[in-house]
């Protein structure tokens, strides 16, 4: 079977990707502190960033086109937890309506800040979105864990990454089969059929983790997961911290 | 004379749910030998497998070139049976190739060094080298295979044990298994129900019934057996 990759883009060969993995965790992680950071009209501070994100996906030679509608996938949660910001802020009423007895007011104080967090939240998603494009998942998995980054959570992101297709794939089978076997449609009954196949996927998924959990058990596996490191901080890989270090504090100085 | 490399006496196994799946079993076999469990669904092939390395115990019946597999000897067992189980799905749970062939050396405590050629070593043999760097999921059955044997042989056992090697595959690929497997020439116990495959490689052929070993002898002769084979719901053409 075929599958849409987390990592789809993590094969070219750029800049961006020839970096050691921690170098991209720190750097990119400090981005999105920084524009976390930043004060909420500081818009020359967020049309830099932006800027820069868009310097950094050019060097990567991932397409923006990409990275962009992934962009898309999150930002309706984010929509969703902001949606309420201009209601509740205190300040100078710029339009409101009422639903019944209720008295919504929207605020000039509460639209910015709904603005500032909205695209605060769209450039930290462009950047963790950059990241993880532009590093296979594994290579991102030893450079958390060289990091000191929780085992066990390293543990369940790896078997995430190597078990949702098998998982997928299993799901897929059985709508398939499921199809074959219905002629015409019933609504209710699609979803009372529906429940059943994720009761089902859940007893597969957790059998299938005893079965695993023996064949690790096989190969020595004692409660700790030792892998290797063959990562090598260069000098290329420093001259591109600096470079992102004095750039984002370029940015946080401008926006002042 | 051939040293023991597995022994087992009155092995009993009862699962937990109250199934009887082994009962009174006797086998041994020799170092350097294949032998090929045969026998029905559910008569209790991988059961018995699942014992040779200790993932399920029962009390000194077992002992693996003259080690009762104990705790403290666990380590040991595991590192010279290497288990390859039915679905590679199962013996493949590393984000790479290469993580996953290095998972046992890495393990049993290898260096760096040690644990690399290792694993270069045991894909060469399977011949899949070139896939170091590829992720699991993305192989073909075929190819899955190949490296969840590579995931044993990195460890570098004596006895190579497999469940169903060659279920899943079509003719091209199990005849390139077939060939593969014949080339390895450590001491080998596989449990199918694919007998041609058993005639190719095994030197005896064991048939498990109802979790007894029902009958035992040169692959040659119990395969010739048609009554025999066929009262074990078995069919051989050839």
């Amino acid at each position: 079977m075929k599958h849409a990759f987390i990592d789809e883009h993590s094969h070219i060969d750029s800049l961006i990707h020839r970096l050691d993995p921690r170098v991209k965790v720190i750097s990119f992680c400090f981005f999105v502190v920084l524009v976390v950071l930043t004060g909420p009209v500081s818009w020359l501070a967020f049309a830099l960033y932006g800027l820069l994100l868009f310097c950094l996906v050019s060097i990567s030679r991932i397409p923006p086109g990409y990275i962009f509608k992934r962009s898309l996938v999150i930002l309706p949660f984010v929509f969703m937890i902001v949606l309420f910001i201009p209601f509740m802020k205190q300040g100078k009423p710029v339009g409101g309506f009422s639903l019944g007895s209720l008295q919504f007011t929207v605020t000039d104080e509460g639209l910015i800040i709904f603005w500032s967090v909205l695209v605060k939240a769209w450039l930290s998603i462009l950047c963790m979105i950059l990241l993880t494009s532009a590093t296979r998942f594994s290579d991102l998995l030893k450079a958390l864990e060289k990091m000191r980054f929780p085992t066990l959570m390293i543990m369940v992101l790896s078997f995430m990454y190597r078990y949702v297709f098998v998982i997928e794939d299993e799901f897929m089978k059985m709508r398939q089969a499921r199809e074959s076997r219905s002629t015409g449609r019933s609504g209710w009954l699609e979803w009372k059929v529906t429940a059943n196949m994720i009761g089902v996927l859940f007893i597969r998924a957790y059998e299938r983790a005893e079965a695993v959990y023996l064949a690790m058990c096989s190969r020595g596996f004692t409660g700790r997961i030792h892998t290797l490191h063959p990562f090598q901080l260069t000098r290329r890989d420093l001259i591109f911290l600096m470079a992102m270090m004095v750039s984002l504090a370029a940015i946080q100085w401008a926006g002042r | 004379m051939a040293r023991n490399a597995v022994e087992i006496k009155d092995l009993n196994y009862v699962y937990p749910d109250g199934t009887r799946a082994l009962s009174h079993l006797d086998l041994v076999v020799f170092e350097g030998e294949a032998v090929g469990l045969i026998g029905p669904n559910g008569a209790g092939k991988s059961t018995l497998l699942l014992h040779l390395n200790g993932i399920l115990r029962t009390d000194h019946q077992i002992r693996i070139f003259g080690l009762d597999i104990t705790d403290n000897n666990l380590p040991m067992i595991r590192s010279r049976v290497g288990l390859v189980f039915q679905d590679p799905e199962h013996q493949l749970f590393m984000p790479t190739v290469f993580d996953d062939v290095g998972f046992g050396p890495v393990n049993m405590g290898m260096k760096k060094d040690d644990v690399v050629r290792s694993v270069q070593s045991a894909l060469e043999e399977v011949d899949m080298l070139s896939f170091v760097e590829r992720s699991s999921h993305h192989l073909s059955v075929g190819e899955k295979k190949r490296v969840a044997i590579a995931t044993v042989l990195s460890m570098h056992p004596q006895i190579l044990v497999l469940d169903e090697p060659s279920s899943n595959l079509d003719p091209k690929h199990r005849r390139e298994l077939i060939h593969l497997l014949k080339k390895l020439t450590l001491t080998k116990i596989i449990a199918t129900h694919d007998l041609d495959l058993v005639s190719e490689i095994c030197t005896r052929v064991a048939i498990l019934d109802k979790g007894r070993i029902v009958a035992a002898g040169p692959a040659a002769t119990i395969l010739q057996n048609k009554p025999l084979l066929a009262r074990h719901d078995l069919d051989y053409g050839a």
